[in-house]
């Protein structure tokens, strides 16, 4: 069937079967390998991508319900080559290790402090309940938001 | 991954989907998918026909008047969890499902339609004596929470029919509610949930609904504790000693996994109903 | 030469901007053009002989390219100590035994197609008749030997290293006290975030190449050879970027089968690459976990707290192939009476087949297991002397020369009383009214708020140590070449090295230490990693042993290189292939050996709330301090400690595989529950201590695996501390910890 749909500025339309799954569609048709799976299940949030606005996981949602989205991915956060401030946060604060929950993990950030920007850290760690890291302990990944969220306009 | 192979359709208002079903009386109809596309995913559902009614305009709203709440069946549990006008459990129980991500996508009708025992909605509903309005190709129906929850998976739901609306009371005066729930940590599914609601009225409670999920093959109303309860004073006592009660209502059928016994599971029955007792009566005043 | 001084320095990572950007490419990521898919199918069976294999129907399937099996691979075993596992179960093996299946994770096939999907789906189609053989999963079962695993080893026991030391009558006569314990320690699963995939093809060198997560490219490229029946220098090996590894990249995964397929597409004439990725689920089935053990042990100690006997056994559940399983025995041997003197010793330690999955390196490596059981001991002595448990591990802790159980001397700059006071002080041990205690909601587990009387809190504190670099005689070398580039002066410095970028961020350290080593500044070193091609040997990145073999390997290179520049030569390289002080390995009947050349230390205390009513524990503040030696890039040591807690938080309190019957029953991150972000301490505060090691780089120390060892029998004083209960086993589940209160009366 056919789908279409605006992935970070451009439109993109595909035929392909009802069962593909988002992050199938993002990886494998468009081959933007950023966004990862780790888990299958809808647990670790590797596969976290924008959905018309929010923070939505790619491997629990068909290519075919996102036809006519807006779609956001990791690839498509920066604005050209100046980084957005979560990205410069989680590279400045090594809120990664391995890297590999890190597109998720920012994906899922960006759109917290977007909508709150002055979260405390509790309200940060609320809000990554749905992103594994098996790396870092998470502390940095905090200190990550934390140091994005000021950029972004909290921190008053 | 790649979920088992099935036909796609898109309905784009509840005529269409009821069309759509009664032309495909087997299929699966999906909201925001998550219920069904995690099972899909690990093969544990197949459906050959899935009805999409994720767009559908007709079932988002969420409406309150007159002390009535109305919430249509494509309402987030996002959108629920960040509403003032749903009881305090309820809210409460929408902000605890999954994760943020889980919680933009899954709706409300999706999650009861699903009846899976570890979910927290039903639980409360039951709790809130919520009404599930239906709609299908013969008119509507109104099912009260505690008979549309039949067994495992299972609801009262027929053939052709949808949920199109959740409705309850809005905790009135003197009255307060709570969910509180020992969650699986990585599902973040309720193996252990207790709803209540309360009103207290000269420090006396006067109406108390409790009822417990999780543990059970469906949501389970717990009446031993409201009757062990109505007419007492609202004490930390009362509560603890009325809470014990569920035990008489659990039944036979209590479920243990790695993660949890029955045994323990049986024993948290009664802690997390002290606890949403304590929290809705703390409401109540 | 007087070394070059090297300045602590936080150097944000060098693989930063692609992994913040999406760019960073892991092995599923790789998608060159006219990539053929790839599945492997799983024996499912824990023990049973194959009797048939029909793979028409697979074949027939539209789409399917090829199917290898048994009968295809040259050389049918490999294993990363001794090669007792076939690459595949099935007919027609080059190797006996190999009909027979031990392990649900055992290969049997690998599916070659054109597409992801039609491989699954022939995968599907495979028809195999197995005749069920009777399984053993229990240790003490298994070490009666009434089924044998092995043929050809003719015992259950893989291997068993005993310890006698001093006069064990004459050491419990002269104890006051004793306290035995029974201990048991469960799986764990590494749950790196990207499962196992790779990429297998044939280079314009005609050469066989894997492009892969690993630990160890030369490790790597010689199981291959050996499997493949090629010289090694036909295998390259590539490895990526890598999505954690833990230990649990040790071992092989799809090395082997991709190799294989690569070659005998080729031969049919067909040079296209092949990519295979693991699900979760094949990812937590298909690889080896962190051993679960039992231990029983007896200490003995004079009422003034001198420890004078020690006695233990120590079982390892090694599962169905040996994989690291001797090794980690040798350290959990030697860890299981702790940092500390221990006049007479009777120690015996087993690693024993069964058909459950492999046990293997983890992070710690035996170490976690062998500290578990001691450090419990020691609180548990302290509790019955009446001595403070800071008191008594610093009158028994090793010092400089200090006598191991193996009766040779420590290896010079033992630090372990001083992290040992600072970890006290950093805590305020002795200090009962300085306990951080918060409002409690539990949050991740529990919805609402406890009761404040159903709560109780406590501290504990436990310490560690940790070898550095390979033990017991296993050869142990780090191959570096600097090349520095330039006319009058110099430009630009390379550096090739093997050492593996698993997300602890060797490749930044390696090229900080470069730059120092050189005296450049670190903006003009350039990196040539892990490409067996152009970098030598490394080692593995496991025991904690990278930055500190790296940096010798480093600094002697640098040194070559910079006499080569002086003498005008232009690129001036230099190469080195560092090897530290040998190890012996344990003498059989004593035990006596030399075990190793470096270690580290590190103590931990915690602070945590209990909910009697749930037996829910909830983590308040974990203060680690660790000796580190040198701190070259302190966050990145202070991730690494963050890391470890956490890992080992989700060791004591969560993690919890079950398998049944040989088979894993939770294979998912819906059911295995590692640590989220809402389940973790409140607080977790990184002590790095820099005591230099006289022979270490810089007078570095490897650290990542230490801040693991001690967290778990810390958690467990804790706990005892608020509650008078001492748990013997881990995970402390909920369930776990109400039952054994309720026993005692407490909460319900």
């Amino acid at each position: 069937m056919k789908v279409s749909m605006t992935v970070n500025g451009k439109t993109y339309t595909r035929d392909v079967e009802p069962r593909m799954l988002l992050v199938h569609f993002l990886r494998d048709e468009l081959g933007m390998t950023g966004t990862n799976i780790g888990c299958d299940t809808s647990q670790c949030g590797a596969c976290t991508i924008h959905m018309n606005g929010m923070a939505v996981k790619s491997c629990t949602t068909l290519a075919v319900q996102a036809d006519g989205a807006t779609i956001t991915t990791i690839e498509g956060l920066a604005n050209g080559s100046e980084l957005h401030p979560m990205q410069k946060a989680f590279w400045e604060n090594h809120g990664l290790q391995c890297g590999y929950c890190t597109p998720g993990m920012i994906m899922a950030a960006t759109k917290l402090v977007e909508n709150n920007p002055n979260m405390t850290e509790a309200e940060i760690r609320h809000g990554l309940e749905g992103n594994i890291c098996r790396c870092t302990g998470y502390e940095n990944i905090v200190r990550s938001v934390k140091a994005a969220a000021a950029q972004m306009g909290g921190g008053d | 991954m790649y979920p088992p192979k099935f036909d796609y359709l898109r309905a784009d208002s509840a005529a269409n989907a009821l069309e759509l079903l009664a032309a495909n009386p087997d299929a699966k109809v999906m909201a925001g998918g998550h219920s069904l596309i995690p099972a899909m995913n690990l093969r544990l559902a197949d459906p050959g026909t899935i009805i999409d009614i994720g767009r559908v305009a007709d079932f988002k709203f969420l409406s309150a008047n007159d002390g009535y709440v109305g919430i249509g069946s494509g309402t987030t549990h996002a959108e629920v969890a960040a509403s003032s006008d749903v009881p305090s459990a309820l809210s409460e129980a929408a902000g605890l499902i999954g994760d943020p991500q889980v919680r933009n996508r899954g709706t409300v009708g999706g999650n009861i339609a699903h009846a899976d025992p570890a979910s927290d909605l039903p639980t409360v509903l039951v709790a809130l004596d919520a009404t599930i309005s239906t709609v299908s190709g013969s008119g509507t129906r109104m099912i009260k929470a505690g008979d549309f929850f039949v067994d495992l998976f299972e609801t009262a739901l027929n053939d052709g029919e949808l949920v199109a609306e959740i409705s309850m009371n809005q905790d009135g005066a003197n009255t307060g509610s709570a969910y509180a729930k020992l969650s699986n940590p990585a599902s973040r599914y309720a193996m252990v949930g207790a709803a209540a609601r309360v009103t207290v009225e000269g420090g006396v409670f006067t109406a108390v609904s409790v009822a417990v999920g999780g543990l059970t093959p469906k949501a389970q109303a717990a009446p031993s504790v409201g009757a062990a309860l109505v007419g007492q004073a609202a004490t930390a006592d009362n509560i603890a000693a009325a809470a014990a009660a569920v035990q008489n209502d659990l039944g036979d059928d209590v479920m243990g996994d790695i993660h949890a016994s029955a045994d323990y599971r049986r024993q948290m029955a009664t802690v997390f109903v002290k606890r949403a007792l304590t929290k809705a009566t703390e409401r109540a005043g | 030469m007087i070394p070059s001084p090297i300045s602590s320095h936080s150097l944000p990572r060098v693989d930063a901007l692609g992994k913040v950007t999406g760019q960073a490419c892991y092995p599923g990521d790789i998608t060159p053009n006219n990539l053929l898919h790839g599945k492997v199918l799983f024996s499912g069976q824990p023990h049973a002989r194959m009797i048939s294999m029909d793979l028409s129907a697979a074949l027939a399937l539209p789409g399917v390219v090829a199917i290898f099996t048994a009968k295809d691979v040259p050389n049918n075993e490999y294993g990363l100590i001794m090669p007792d596992q076939p690459v595949m179960v099935g007919l027609g093996s080059s190797k006996p035994h190999s009909d027979v299946s031990l392990w649900e994770g055992d290969h049997v096939a690998v599916i070659v197609a054109e597409t992801e999907l039609a491989a699954a789906q022939a995968r599907d189609k495979i028809e195999i008749e197995w005749e069920q053989l009777p399984i053993v999963t229990d240790v003490r079962e298994a070490m009666k030997d009434e089924i044998i695993l092995h043929p050809w080893h003719g015992s259950n026991i893989l291997h068993k290293y005993q310890i006698r030391k001093g006069d064990m009558a004459a050491g419990w006569a002269a104890a006051d006290v004793v306290v035995e314990g029974s201990y048991t320690l469960p799986y764990q699963e590494h749950a790196y975030l990207q499962p196992e995939a790779g990429l297998g093809y044939i280079d314009e060198e005609g050469r066989v190449t894997i492009e892969i997560g690993g630990q160890w490219t030369y490790e790597d490229q010689e199981q291959v050879a050996h499997a493949l029946g090629l010289p090694a220098d036909q295998i390259r090996i590539i490895y990526p970027a890598i999505g954690g590894a833990f230990g649990g990249r040790e071992d092989m995964s799809l090395q082997i089968v991709l190799g294989l397929a690569a070659l005998r597409l080729q031969e049919r004439g067909i040079k296209r690459p092949l990519r295979i990725i693991w699900s979760r689920e094949e990812s937590i089935v298909g690889h080896h976990k962190r051993h679960r053990a039992v231990v029983h042990t007896k200490w003995g100690a004079t009422k003034e707290g001198m420890i004078t006997a020690v006695s233990s056994e120590l079982i390892l559940d090694s599962g169905s192939y040996a994989y690291t399983s001797t090794k980690v025995l040798g350290n959990a041997h030697l860890m299981v009476t702790g940092p500390y003197v221990i006049p007479n010793a009777h120690l015996d330690s087993y690693a024993v087949t069964t058909n459950n999955v492999p046990g293997g390196a983890f992070r710690g490596f035996g170490g976690p297991q062998g500290a578990f059981a001691a450090e419990n001991q020691m609180n548990k002595l302290a509790e019955k002397l009446g001595i403070d448990p800071v008191e008594l591990r610093l009158k028994n802790v090793l010092h400089d020369g200090s006598i191991l159980t193996v009766q040779s001397p420590m290896p010079p700059g033992v630090s372990i009383d001083q992290v040992i006071e600072r970890c006290a002080a950093e805590i305020g041990w002795g200090d009962s009214n300085q306990l951080s205690v918060n409002g409690h909601q539990f949050s991740s587990i529990q919805s609402l708020i406890a009761n404040p009387q159903s709560l109780c809190h406590g501290r504990g504190i436990a310490c560690s140590f940790k070898n550095v670099g390979f033990s017991f005689g296993a050869p142990e070398r780090c191959e570096a070449t600097i090349a520095l580039h330039g006319q009058r002066e110099i430009e630009r410095v390379v550096l090739y090295h093997g050492a593996a970028e698993v997300g602890q961020g060797s490749h930044t350290v390696l090229k900080q230490m470069a730059a120092a080593a050189v005296g450049v500044d670190i903006s003009q070193v350039e990196l040539v990693m892990s490409d067996t091609a152009t970098s030598g040997d490394s080692g593995s990145v496991s025991a904690s042993r990278m930055t500190w073999m790296a940096g010798n390997s480093i600094r002697g290179a640098a040194e070559k290189a910079l006499a080569a520049w002086a003498s005008e030569e232009r690129p001036a390289k230099g190469y080195v292939r560092f090897t530290p002080p040998p190890t012996t390995g344990y003498a059989e009947e004593t035990g006596e050996c030399m075990p190793n050349f470096a270690y580290g230390y590190v103590a931990e205390a915690v602070e945590l709330t209990v909910d009697v009513e749930t037996g829910h524990i909830h983590v308040d503040k974990v203060v680690c301090a660790n000796d580190v030696g040198k701190a070259i890039n302190p966050m990145l040591i202070q991730g690494q400690i963050e890391g470890a807690v956490v890992q080992a938080h989700g060791y004591s309190l969560m993690e919890n595989l079950w398998v049944e019957n040989g088979r894993i029953r939770n294979p998912f991150f819906s059911q295995y529950l590692i640590p989220g972000i809402k389940d973790i301490p409140d607080h977790v505060e990184s002590v790095i201590m820099e005591i230099p090691d006289p022979i270490g780089p810089w007078g570095a120390r490897g650290m990542a695996e230490m801040p693991f060892m001690p967290l778990a029998p810390a958690i467990i004083a804790a706990l005892h501390d608020a509650t008078g209960v001492w748990f013997d086993e881990i995970p402390l589940t909920p369930a776990r910890v109400v039952a054994k209160l309720r026993e005692h009366g407490i909460g319900g």
